[in-house]
C-alpha cells in the first residue's frame, strides 16, 4: 500500500466519522419506513383499480338505465293523462253519433228514408202500433 | 422491490436453502449497519442529505416489507448496499438529478467561496475537498472507491454491490484512484 492509499484511508475515515455524527437515527428511518409500509400495503393492490372501475361503471350504467326508464314512464303517464293527447282526443258530440248509429239503419232500395227512421226499437212503444 | 432483488441475484442462481430472516432479525441487522448504510446512501445520492434519507428510508421499507429478499448468497451487508444503491439511483432519477450530482459540485466552491470558510474546521474542509473530488469522478469510480476506502470492502465485494465483474471493478478502482489523487493534489497545491 502506497502513501496515497494510506492518505486516502485516513481521509475517508475522517469523512466517515463526520457522516456518522450527522446520521439520522435508525429509529427515525425505520419508523418512517414502517408507516409507509402500511400505506404501501394498501397501495399494493393493482387488481383493485380495474375492479373498482368496473364496479363503478356497472353502478353508473344501472343508474342511467333506471333514470331513462323512469323518465320514459313519466312521459308516457303524462301523455296518457293529458287532455292535450291528440291521438286520444274525441269530439264532445261523438256520444250522439254513437247512439244514432244504434237506431238508424240503412234503408232498403226503393224504400223511404223515413222508413229507416221508423224502425221500432225493441222494448219501446211505437206510435204506429 | 422484488424486481430489484432479482436483478441483484438471478432467480436461476438462487440456492434452495435461502437464508430466511424474520422481521426482528432484519431490524437488528439494519440497526447494526445503519451508520454504514447512511454513509453509503450519502455517497450514492451525491451527498444530498434529503435524497440520501429518502433512499435509505425506501431501501429499509423494501427490506422490511419483503419486497427485497436476502437469500444468503452474499454477505448481508453487500446485499443491503446493493439495495440501497439501486434505490438511490431510482430516487436520483426521480429527482432528475442524476447528471447534476457530480457536475454541480465544484472543488473551488467546496473550499474557498463558502461564507463561513474561515470558521470551518480543518477536518471539515478536508472532508469537503474529498467529497468534491469524489464528485468529479465517474459514478463507477466513485462507487468503487467509496466501497473500498470508506466501507473497507474488498474489490470482489465492491464488484458484487455494483453488479459488475471484478476486472471491471479493478479498472474503475485504478483509474478512479489516479483521478482522485490528481484532484486532491490540485486542491492541496492551491
Amino acid at each position: 500500500m502506497n502513501d496515497f492509499e494510506s492518505e486516502l484511508k485516513k481521509r475517508f475515515a475522517e469523512l466517515r466519522a463526520d457522516d456518522e455524527t450527522s446520521a439520522p437515527s435508525f429509529a427515525v428511518v425505520r419508523d418512517r419506513a414502517t408507516v409507509d409500509q402500511s400505506i404501501g400495503t394498501r397501495r399494493q393492490r393493482p387488481w383493485m383499480i380495474p375492479l373498482l372501475t368496473a364496479a363503478a361503471a356497472v353502478v353508473a350504467a344501472v343508474w342511467v338505465t333506471s333514470q331513462a326508464r323512469g323518465e320514459r314512464a313519466r312521459r308516457e303517464a303524462w301523455l296518457r293523462d293529458s287532455s292535450m293527447n291528440a291521438f286520444r282526443w274525441t269530439m264532445p258530440t261523438d256520444g250522439l253519433l254513437e247512439s244514432a248509429r244504434q237506431t238508424l239503419h240503412t234503408p232498403a232500395i226503393s224504400a223511404s228514408v223515413l222508413d229507416a227512421a221508423a224502425v221500432p226499437i225493441p222494448g219501446t212503444p211505437f206510435k204506429g202500433d | 422491490m422484488s424486481v430489484m432483488a432479482q436483478s441483484l441475484i438471478p432467480e436461476t442462481q438462487r440456492s434452495s436453502d435461502a437464508l430466511t430472516m424474520d422481521r426482528p432479525k432484519l431490524e437488528r441487522e439494519l440497526e447494526r449497519l445503519h451508520a454504514e448504510c447512511w454513509g453509503w446512501a450519502l455517497a450514492c445520492s451525491g451527498h444530498d442529505r434529503t435524497l440520501a434519507e429518502d433512499a435509505l428510508h425506501t431501501a429499509y421499507l423494501r427490506v422490511l416489507s419483503g419486497q427485497a429478499r436476502f437469500d444468503g448468497r452474499s454477505r448481508f451487508k453487500s446485499w443491503l448496499f446493493g439495495v440501497i444503491r439501486l434505490t438511490a439511483m431510482e430516487e436520483l432519477r426521480r429527482a432528475n438529478r442524476w447528471n447534476t450530482t457530480g457536475s454541480e459540485l465544484d472543488l473551488s466552491s467546496a473550499v474557498d467561496s463558502s461564507a463561513g470558510a474561515d470558521v470551518i474546521s480543518e477536518q471539515a474542509e478536508r472532508n469537503a475537498v474529498l467529497v468534491a473530488a469524489m464528485a468529479s469522478l465517474s459514478p463507477r469510480q466513485r462507487e468503487v472507491l467509496q466501497l473500498v476506502f470508506y466501507h473497507g470492502m474488498t474489490l470482489e465485494e465492491a464488484a458484487r454491490v455494483m453488479g459488475v465483474s471484478v476486472g471491471s471493478a479493478r479498472t474503475h478502482y485504478d483509474r478512479g484512484k489516479k483521478a482522485l489523487a490528481g484532484q486532491i493534489n490540485e486542491v492541496d497545491v492551491r
